[in-house]
C-alpha cells in the first residue's frame, strides 16, 4: 500500500467575483493531480516558479482545502476531515520550507521553535520536550548551547538544520521538502542536501522533493514528477526523466540548468 | 533582545540631551506620583481658608544680613483699596524648613499609614512652594496627588487599549472574510465620530455623582474606548501581511491553535509598532482627562488631577490676580512633551519606516 496517493486534487482560487457573487475569474492554481508517494522514497517535484507545486504542498500538509479530488494517507481519506481529527495525523507529514529566515518565527528562541510541534501535538512535559528538543538538535548537527538564542544570529545553513530538526522532532513518516536548499548558498546546499539524505535512511523517512532545480532533484530522487500550470505533465523513475525528457517543459527546464551552468562558470 | 534594545535606547539618550531631559522628567512625575504622600507637605485636602490665593513662598536664607537656617517668613492678608489680596510679612515671625517632618497622615500605596513628610514648616507656619488656591489649600501638593491621576490614567488607558487593538486587530487580519469586514465597519463608526464629542457623550450617560476613583476608573475607559480603534486598524493591516509569512504556515503544520497563532506568532511581531505606539498615544490620554476634568465631568473637588486643578484657572482675571494657578497647565506640558519626546525616539529606534498617528 503507497503512504500517500491523491487523486484529482484540485485547488482553485477565485480572484474577481462579479456583482452576485459568481467568480469571474478563476486561478487553477493545482487542477487534476495525481500523485502517489511509495514508503520510503524521495519523489522529486520539479516546475517553474508559479506552476503550483506550492499549493500541492499546502494542500497535502492541510493548510489549504482541496477544491476537488481526494488525499489519502496509508489508505484513509484525509481530505476535508474535520480539524480535530486532521490534527491527530499532523505529525505524521511534516514540511521544511523554502526560506529558514521566513519559516522560523523571528521573536522565537531556537528551542521554542523546534519545540513547537511537541508542544501542539503531543501531551510530553516542558522536560520532556526539552529534551526531545536537544536529541533533535544533535541529529541535525546543532550545538546545544544555541537553544536560547534567535533566528538572526545564526548562520543561514544553521536556521535551515532548525527547520529540519523542528519537523523531525514529531517523528514523521512524510516529510514535504519545499524547495529548502534554494534559499542557501552552493556549499550549504550540498551539506543540507546530504544530511537530508542521511536521515532519510535512519528514519526510513518518504521525501516529496519540491524544486525548480531539475539537476538536484535528478541527483536525490527515487522518482520525478513534472508539474506544469498545476498539472503533471510527467512522472517516471529519475534517469529517465533526466535523460530522455518527453515533455518540452522538461527540456526547458533541463536547458534551463544547463544555461546556468555555462553563465556560472568562470572563464579560465 | 529586550536587553539589547534598553541599551541601545540608553546610547540614544547619551547622544540626545533632549531626550534624557524628557526621560529625567518623566521618572521625576513617576516619582513624584509614587510617593505624592510624602514629597507633599499637606493632604491635598488640607485648607487654610484665611490663606485664600497665598502666592508661592519665598525661602529666606539669610535673617538680619546673616546665614541661618532656610526658613520662610509668616504673611498676613490683608484688602487694598480694590479689594484685592495683599499678602504683608508679620515682622519678627519666621518658620524653620524642616526635612523628613511629621504631618498630616497618608496611606503610601494603600497600605501603609504614614505621617513623614520630606519637608514642612510646623504646625504654625504654612509654605506654599507654588502659591495656594481658594481655599488656601497648597498647590504643590495638589499637584503632586494630582500626578497620581495624570501619569497613570495614560498608562492604564494605553494598556486597555493595546488589549482590545491588538486582539481585535489580530482576529481581524487573520481570519479575513466577513469577520473582517465587520470589525473594520465598527472600528470606522468608532473612528468617524469626532473624539471629543464621544467622551463627553460617554460621560453625560452616566451618573455625575460618582465617587472620583469610579470617575476615574470610567474616564479611563472612555479614553480607550476612543483609542483601541485606530491601533486595531493598523494592527489588522500589519497582521495581513505577516500572515502569509512562511512561518504562519509552518505554525499551523506543527499543530498551533488559531489562538496560539494570533497571540504568540503574530502580535509579537508587531511589537516594534505598537510600543512606538502606546509612547506615543499616552499624551492623547492625558490631555483627554485634563479635558473632562477641566470642564468639571472627570476628577470631582476636593480629589486633585491636573485637568481640574486647572478649573481655577478659566478666567483672565484669576490669571492675572493669582499667575501661579496655572502652573499645573506646565505639568500638563512637560508630561505631554515628555512622551511626544520618547514617543519619537522608540520610533526612529524600532520602526523607522512608520509613520505612527493616533485618534486621541
Amino acid at each position: 500500500m503507497s503512504l500517500l496517493r491523491t487523486t484529482k486534487l484540485a485547488k482553485h482560487f477565485v480572484l474577481e467575483k462579479d456583482f452576485l457573487g459568481r467568480p469571474t475569474e478563476v486561478e487553477r492554481a493545482v487542477d487534476g493531480v495525481d500523485l502517489t508517494l511509495e514508503d520510503n522514497e524521495i519523489l522529486g517535484l520539479v516546475g517553474e516558479s508559479g506552476c503550483g507545486k506550492t499549493t500541492l504542498a499546502r494542500l497535502l500538509l492541510g493548510i489549504l482545502r482541496p477544491t476537488r479530488g481526494e488525499i489519502h494517507l496509508e489508505g484513509d481519506r484525509i481530505d476535508h476531515l474535520p480539524a480535530k481529527r486532521f490534527r491527530r495525523l499532523r505529525p505524521k507529514i511534516q514540511a521544511v520550507f523554502q526560506d529558514p529566515s521566513e519559516s522560523l518565527n523571528p521573536r522565537f528562541t531556537i528551542g521554542d521553535s523546534i519545540g513547537e510541534g511537541l508542544r501542539h501535538l503531543t501531551s510530553l512535559s516542558r522536560g520532556d520536550i526539552i529534551r526531545r528538543v536537544h536529541e533533535g538538535m544533535d541529529r541535525v548537527g546543532l550545538p546545544p548551547a544555541i537553544a536560547d538564542r534567535y533566528p538572526h544570529q545564526l548562520s543561514g545553513g544553521q536556521r535551515q538544520r532548525v527547520g529540519i530538526a523542528r519537523a523531525l522532532v514529531l517523528k514523521p513518516r512524510l516529510v514535504i521538502l519545499d524547495e529548502p536548499t534554494s534559499a542557501l548558498d552552493v556549499s550549504i546546499q550540498a551539506q543540507i542536501i546530504n544530511l537530508l539524505l542521511d536521515l532519510k535512511e535512519e528514519d526510513r523517512l518518504t521525501y516529496l522533493f519540491i524544486s525548480h532545480d531539475l539537476n538536484l532533484v535528478q541527483y536525490i530522487s527515487d522518482r520525478i514528477g513534472v508539474m506544469v500550470d498545476g498539472r503533471i505533465v510527467e512522472m517516471g523513475p529519475a534517469r529517465e526523466v533526466g535523460e530522455a525528457p518527453r515533455h518540452p517543459e522538461t527540456r526547458a527546464l533541463l536547458e534551463a540548468v544547463s544555461r546556468e551552468r555555462v553563465a556560472g562558470a568562470s572563464p579560465p | 533582545m529586550l536587553w539589547r534594545r534598553l541599551r541601545q535606547f540608553g546610547g540614544m539618550c547619551r547622544r540626545n540631551g533632549l531626550l534624557l531631559a524628557a526621560v529625567a522628567c518623566l521618572a521625576m512625575l513617576y516619582f513624584t506620583a509614587l510617593f505624592a504622600g510624602f514629597v507633599s507637605p499637606y493632604h491635598y485636602d488640607n485648607e487654610d481658608r484665611t490663606r485664600s490665593y497665598h502666592p508661592p513662598t519665598r525661602i529666606h536664607l539669610f535673617d538680619d544680613g546673616r546665614l541661618t537656617r532656610p526658613h520662610v517668613r509668616e504673611y498676613e492678608l490683608e484688602f487694598d483699596e480694590d479689594f484685592r489680596r495683599v499678602f504683608t510679612p508679620v515682622e519678627g515671625v519666621r518658620h524653620d524648613l524642616r526635612l523628613f517632618v511629621r504631618g498630616d497622615s497618608y496611606s503610601f500605596l494603600g497600605l501603609l499609614e504614614a505621617e513623614l513628610h520630606l519637608f514642612g514648616v510646623g504646625d504654625e507656619g504654612r509654605i506654599y512652594l507654588l502659591g495656594a488656591d481658594s481655599r488656601g489649600r497648597d498647590l504643590f501638593s495638589r499637584i503632586a496627588y494630582g500626578a497620581q491621576v495624570s501619569m497613570t490614567i495614560g498608562l492604564v488607558g494605553v494598556a486597555i487599549a493595546l488589549l482590545f487593538g491588538l486582539l481585535i486587530g489580530g482576529i481581524s487580519g487573520y481570519y479575513g472574510g466577513w469577520i473582517d469586514t465587520l470589525i473594520q465597519r465598527s472600528t470606522e463608526i468608532v473612528m468617524i465620530i469626532p473624539g471629543f464629542f464621544l467622551l463627553l457623550a460617554l460621560r453625560a450617560a452616566f451618573p455625575p455623582d460618582w465617587d472620583s476613583i469610579r470617575v476615574y476608573f470610567f474616564i479611563i475607559v472612555i479614553l480607550s474606548f476612543i483609542g483601541w480603534a485606530s491601533l486595531a486598524r493598523v494592527i489588522r493591516g500589519m497582521v495581513l501581511s505577516l500572515r502569509e509569512k512562511e512561518f504562519v504556515a509552518a505554525a499551523k503544520v506543527l499543530g498551533a491553535s488559531d489562538r496560539f497563532i494570533i497571540t504568540r506568532h503574530l502580535i509579537p511581531n508587531t511589537a516594534s509598532y505598537f510600543v512606538v505606539y502606546a509612547s506615543i498615544s499616552i499624551p492623547g490620554y492625558i490631555l483627554g482627562e485634563s479635558a473632562l476634568s477641566l470642564l468639571g465631568l472627570g476628577i470631582q473637588d476636593p480629589h486633585a488631577s491636573w485637568g481640574n486643578l486647572l478649573q481655577e484657572a478659566m478666567s483672565i482675571t484669576q490669571i492675572q490676580l493669582h499667575p501661579w494657578i496655572l502652573i499645573p497647565g506646565f505639568f500638563i506640558f512637560a508630561a505631554v512633551m515628555s512622551y511626544n519626546i520618547v514617543g519619537d525616539a522608540l520610533r526612529d529606534l524600532l520602526d523607522p519606516q512608520q509613520e505612527v498617528t493616533t485618534s486621541l
